[in-house]
């Protein structure tokens, strides 16, 4: 029997206690509102690391320096790299959480619904003094994402503020991770149990568990980079007995996970999107959730498999470059368990379908490039070539932005109750995905010829691949410009989405409500029988 | 109007769940900050008993 939507069960939810003006912002406590802010911040600093990577692909585009010199190259290289990990797709990640947890698990807001605010209200403060950076003396970081000692100690007035715009991302991203942790475990509603949980939220838990584990360490290294700068202690610092390669450990016991951070979020959306537009439960839930955990355990014991160059013992390569390949079983439980799904399904192509498989695909290279990377002697060829920046954007373009543009097309219509011009968005991504592979496969070609990584300048056997390369970049980057206007395009005059379906094949507890989804939502707790259709696995 | 004005969500305003909801972000908060003392704390030590 079909039953009513939500809000017309419990007419409460049309009172939408809605605040207006700035105040709505700045004040705002509503998870939807914070998560809409994050989800803008993420965009805004999307296209400006964007704009570096342009610019780096410019001065690549021939041999020579033409746009920049060799200092600011440095700059755009690590600021591209800090501003896409900690104000893009971090950022987006947790808009992505802000907007979905509560209404796929029942719940009213977050749990902490102040902190929420705060969370957010850290990252533009934030951004705001990394990318001030650029007008001191000395001009912006320049020593890598990184951060590796004794370069980093060398920058002049743009290292503090570094430090503590790593500093203030740190706290932003451990206080979203405590609110995600306290919701899921406070605040489901009757009947979810965890094992009814939508995967996207189970992915969201153990990646918060992460942030918990790892954010401090990387607080904890910088706190100290900080001291042996100011205060004269020899943490790194090889002249006072100290050791800059513990610093390398630390940032990548952080490091590591971070990728997965990163990345796990994306494989709850294509967890959630693929059995939709497959019109099937996903196959293996359970397994799906299991193999999530087992990563993210891994993800602990590997961090050395950066570092493999630096002089470790044999016995700590050996263990490190297995514990690094284990990791290919429990990934490949996911990626098995995503075609199963899609195995005599009733297949349909729509643009968050599209950027699933674009993702299954792009990021399972990603990965066998990864295991290319985990072998100790080829890594040893392969370590600081532009091969390693082949395989972690395929890893990170198509493993976290890509999932997130499928996130977002599949739950826009939910959102602001109107559909998305369709035929756009798959422009979009057909020229995404072909553009994508324009500018990143190239650079296999030319990491495997021996061209280093972080260089302004090469050698002329470089220049053709490096060419393809950087066209392929501006077209990729132009290609992105569609996205800000379908959004917009969609909430100014989208047709609007009729009933609480947006599409035939969804299902979960966001399903359920109207569309839009209303500004205060399962006031209510929903009802067993809809808990049990969103949990048909 | 804000939040603070708005009546509290039915199942916010359960006093166990308060408790509960209290008692997670402490748990996490706690673990937070044993990660980012102890791993300044490890290296000090690291530091000051090398050789």
């Amino acid at each position: 029997m079909a039953e009513k939507p939500h809000s017309e069960v419990h007419a409460h939810d049309d009172h939408d206690h809605k605040p207006h003006g700035w105040r709505r912002w700045v004040f705002a406590t509503n998870h939807k509102d914070i998560g809409t802010m994050y989800l803008v911040f993420s965009c805004i600093m999307f296209f400006t690391g964007g704009l570096f990577a342009m610019v780096i692909r410019a001065e690549l585009f021939k041999p020579g320096l033409q746009v920049v010199d060799a200092g600011v190259f440095n700059s755009l290289t690590t600021m591209h790299g800090l501003v896409m990990i900690f104000g893009a797709i971090m950022p987006a990640w947790v808009g992505l959480a802000n907007w979905m947890i509560p209404i796929q698990i029942g719940a009213p807001d977050m749990a902490l619904p102040r902190l929420n605010n705060l969370s957010f209200w850290i990252l533009p403060f934030a951004f705001l003094l990394l990318l001030s950076s650029w007008l001191v003396p000395g001009s912006a970081p320049a020593g890598g994402w990184t951060m590796y000692p004794p370069l980093t100690l060398q920058f002049g007035a743009s290292f503090p503020m570094l430090i503590f715009a790593i500093h203030m991302m740190g706290i932003s991203s451990i206080l979203g991770a405590i609110n995600v942790i306290v919701t899921i475990m406070n605040l489901r509603a009757p009947g979810m149990t965890l094992l009814r949980m939508p995967l996207f939220v189970w992915t969201w838990l153990i990646t918060s568990f992460l942030l918990v584990a790892v954010m401090p360490v990387l607080a904890g290294a910088v706190t100290m980079m900080l001291t042996d700068h100011f205060f004269g202690t020899s943490f790194f610092n090889a002249a006072g007995g100290g050791d800059p390669v513990m610093f390398q450990h630390i940032f990548w016991f952080f490091g590591h996970p971070e990728v997965y951070i990163m990345i796990l979020p994306g494989f709850g959306v294509v967890s959630e999107v693929i059995p939709a537009f497959s019109r099937k439960p996903l196959f293996g839930y359970e397994a799906m959730v299991y193999a999530t955990a087992s990563i993210a355990f891994l993800s602990f014991i590997v961090w050395a498999h950066h570092m493999f160059t630096v002089g470790l013992p044999l016995s700590a390569l050996l263990f490190f470059m297995f514990a690094t390949m284990l990791i290919a079983v429990p990934t490949g439980v996911k990626v098995f368990n995503w075609t199963a799904t899609m195995w005599r399904g009733s297949l349909s192509f729509e643009p968050p379908m599209l950027f699933a498989i674009a993702f299954l695909f792009l990021f399972t290279i990603g990965g066998f490039s990864g295991l290319m990377l985990a072998m100790v002697p080829a890594d040893f060829q392969y370590q600081d070539t532009y091969f390693v920046v082949a395989h972690f954007h395929y890893v990170l373009v198509s493993g976290s932005a890509f999932a997130i543009m499928a996130g977002v097309y599949y739950w826009l219509p939910k959102w602001v109750g109107r559909m998305y011009d369709l035929r756009l968005a798959t422009w979009h991504f057909w020229l995404s995905a072909i553009f994508f592979n324009v500018l990143f496969f190239p650079q296999h070609f030319l990491g495997l010829a021996g061209m280093p990584r972080r260089i302004p300048d090469y050698a002329v056997q470089f220049a053709d691949w490096n060419m393809v390369s950087s066209i392929g970049g501006f077209a990729f980057g132009l290609s992105q410009l569609l996205f800000p206007y379908i959004i917009w395009k969609c909430v100014r005059s989208g047709q609007r989405v009729e009933g609480t379906r947006a599409w035939e094949g969804a299902r979960g507890l966001e399903w359920e409500l109207p569309s839009p989804a209303p500004y205060h939502s399962w006031t209510t707790p929903p009802t067993e029988a809809m808990i049990a259709r969103g949990a048909e696995h | 109007m804000t939040s603070s004005e708005q009546p509290l969500l039915p199942r916010q305003d359960d006093a166990g769940r308060r408790k509960r909801v209290r008692r997670t972000t402490f748990v996490v908060t706690f673990v937070v900050l044993a990660f980012y003392f102890g791993f300044i704390a490890m290296m000090f030590y690291r530091a000051t008993h090398a050789q």
